[in-house]
């Protein structure tokens, strides 16, 4: 049986729809369901950390020493790796990282992560030995209303920037609030 | 445009046809009377008109909202871009359905992909969604792939293949996928559907894609995989059984008149595919990373596969009704292929030196394209003459580079290489129309 040309286009755009609606929800579930983490940010680049409406964000979880958590397996470019985050103050730090997601303590937070950089070296006479991990967990990029990003290009000596970010059960974490001094200046909300 | 080739064919082959009595008298006449009147009817200028003037449209709704978009609430902007998509499926189905005009259908499902992939893109960046962004490409991809296979377009089949070709490039050289498998069940799809409505065009797009994919592997498992060094080599190697599996299925399907007329397009591609592959084994700087080191038995396997393959294709095209004697030009192909295959197998030993190794590839391309050129003027098949015309002029400029780039003093280098490519060019060319021009003569 031919099925008419309406329906057929009808159901595409249902499955269209379903998909960037599904795109949405899993964010929002993200959001909505996760746990609320603290980070730190470190800037990029510090005579500018907003440019225009795009905000590159950098954390002090996006480079770990291997040397001074645990770690297990091996690390190469473009490996999934799991974080282990437990919660200071004011910060989350890290706790442990790998290839393998563990099973997470109390009160700590497995974020994943893709590999980004392994830099290592065994060290020499000159050199003290390094292992440092860069990662990265889609958080690093955000959009602000054009020309307010402009107003904090130069922060005043003294402020501080950090996110708050909502990582769900399965390691995917979003945004939340982004802060000046601890108080909210961008919140994400689903409308 | 389809009507005026196959016009031009039929102008040809009705003398001989008449000839042989196969076409009755004054039938001739009359078949050549329709075709003309089909060939004038069909114009191709309101597609063309109509994909541009929905590229232009998209192109502006995105600029417009790129620029007004940071005033907007999210509410709003779910609006326009769900709005805005259904408002594209409603014209389209409105357009093709009382077919007033159905160029213009297929021009408004192409926005549709379009506005599809921008929606895509522009709710990430509501929602700061950053995961792994060729998976917003895929999706794109099949969202085409998915309107194609319900409402068939090829401006759309077109679009997916070339998102796709997107995608795989993405997956490979940003994240460093050697060989990206999941390309070729998507090209599977758009592959399926394009040969169930015969598109033509598509088709090439659809050939082009998977020699491109080729290529990408190559490139990435040489530079960006987690390979062994000569994984390219060996790859390479494979891609030559396997095009030279893929021109015997050209064959195949030429005899056996499957696949709608899509022989000789894919003959052609197996030689492109073929002639660039034998062109990269023969570069010294690959053969001497692949020597020494040992070789693993998935590429044996593999290899093995790919031989088999062909061998099953020789065999079926041998049982297809009458064959005519061998002749020399035959028996020079039979040899050629020989050595081919010794060639290629020489890269699972990992013998003899990379300099003979290469040496030997240089020798079987200039040979291969030789022969084929031959073999095209016999078989009446321009494509092969002009595409065997094109790498043999390849390789010769390139031999000459290799050759003489550090022989020479520079200057004498290059004014040597402005005058062969200048009077080689000009022989080559001229060949080539004679042979052409040739073809069109032979009974």
């Amino acid at each position: 049986m031919k099925i008419g040309l309406g329906i057929r286009l009808a159901a595409l755009g249902l499955a269209m729809t379903a998909v960037l609606v599904a795109m949405i929800a899993m964010k929002q579930y993200t959001l909505n369901a996760g746990t609320l983490v603290h980070l730190e940010t470190k800037p990029i680049d510090p005579r500018s950390l907003f440019r225009g409406d795009y905000v590159r964000l950098n954390y002090a979880i996006s480079e770990i020493d291997l040397l001074t958590v645990q770690a297990n397996g091996a690390f190469e470019r473009n490996d999934t790796a799991y974080v282990a985050l437990a919660p200071g103050e004011p910060y989350w730090t890290v706790q442990s990282v790998g290839r393998e997601r563990p099973s997470a303590t109390a009160g700590a937070v497995i974020l994943k992560g893709r590999v980004d950089y392994l830099f290592q070296s065994d060290g020499n006479e000159h050199v003290e030995p390094y292992r440092t991990l860069v990662l990265r967990y889609g958080l690093e990029n955000y959009f602000v209303p054009e020309g307010e990003g402009r107003a904090l290009e130069q922060p005043a000596e003294g402020d501080t920037l950090s996110v708050m970010v909502a990582v769900d059960r399965f390691g995917n974490a979003g945004v939340t609030q982004i802060l000046i001094n601890g108080e909210p200046r961008y919140s994400e909300t689903l409308f | 445009m389809r009507a005026k080739s196959y016009l031009r064919q039929i102008e040809k082959d009705l003398p001989a046809w008449s000839g042989k009595g196969w076409v009755a008298e004054g039938g001739a006449d009359a078949i050549l009377a329709e075709l003309r009147e089909r060939a004038s009817g069909g114009n191709v200028a309101p597609l063309a008109f109509g994909v541009l003037g929905a590229l232009t449209l998209g192109a502006g709704v995105i600029t417009f909202f790129a620029a007004n978009w940071q005033e907007m609430a999210k509410i709003w902007k779910l609006a326009i871009l769900f709005g805005g998509l259904w408002l594209a499926i409603a014209a389209a189905g409105l357009a093709m359905r009382r077919d007033v005009a159905p160029m213009i259908g297929h021009a408004l499902l192409l926005l549709i992909v379009v506005l599809f992939g921008a929606n895509i893109q522009l709710i990430a960046q509501i929602y700061h969604i950053e995961a792994h962004y060729p998976n917003g490409v895929l999706m794109w991809s099949l969202g085409a792939l998915a309107l194609t296979a319900l409402v068939p377009s090829q401006p759309v089949a077109i679009a997916g293949l070339v998102l796709a070709v997107l995608w795989t490039y993405l997956e490979s050289f940003e994240f460093w996928r050697s060989i990206h498998y999941p390309f070729l069940l998507v090209w599977l799809g758009f592959a399926a559907i394009i040969v169930k409505q015969r598109w033509v065009p598509a088709r090439h797009v659809a050939l082009l894609a998977l020699v491109l994919w080729c290529w990408i592997t190559i490139a990435a498992s040489g530079f960006f995989g987690r390979s062994h060094a000569g994984d390219p080599v060996y790859l390479t190697g494979l891609y030559v059984v396997l095009a030279a599996a893929a021109y015997v299925l050209g064959l195949i399907c030429a005899e056996r008149d499957w696949g709608g007329g899509a022989a000789q397009t894919i003959k052609a591609y197996a030689l492109i595919l073929g002639f660039g592959a034998l062109y990269g084994l023969g570069i010294h700087e690959a053969q001497k990373e692949a020597s020494g080191h040992a070789l693993s038995t998935g590429w044996i396997a593999a290899l093995g596969v790919a031989a088999a393959l062909l061998a099953l294709a020789i065999v079926s095209r041998r049982r297809t009704g009458n064959r005519p004697r061998a002749r020399l030009i035959d028996w020079i192909g039979w040899g050629l292929s020989a050595t081919l295959a010794l060639a290629v197998a020489g890269l699972l030993f990992d013998w003899p030196s990379a300099e003979i190794r290469t040496g030997a590839f240089k020798a079987l391309m200039f040979a291969a394209t030789l022969w084929f050129v031959f073999h095209g003027y016999r078989a009446q098949e321009r494509a092969v003459v002009n595409i065997a015309f094109a790498f043999f002029a390849i390789g010769l400029v390139t031999f000459y580079f290799e050759t003489f780039w550090t022989l020479m003093n520079r200057s004498f280098f290059l004014m040597g290489g402005g005058v062969l490519l200048l009077g080689g060019g000009y022989l080559l060319e001229r060949q080539r129309r004679r042979l052409i021009a040739g073809m069109g003569e032979q009974p």
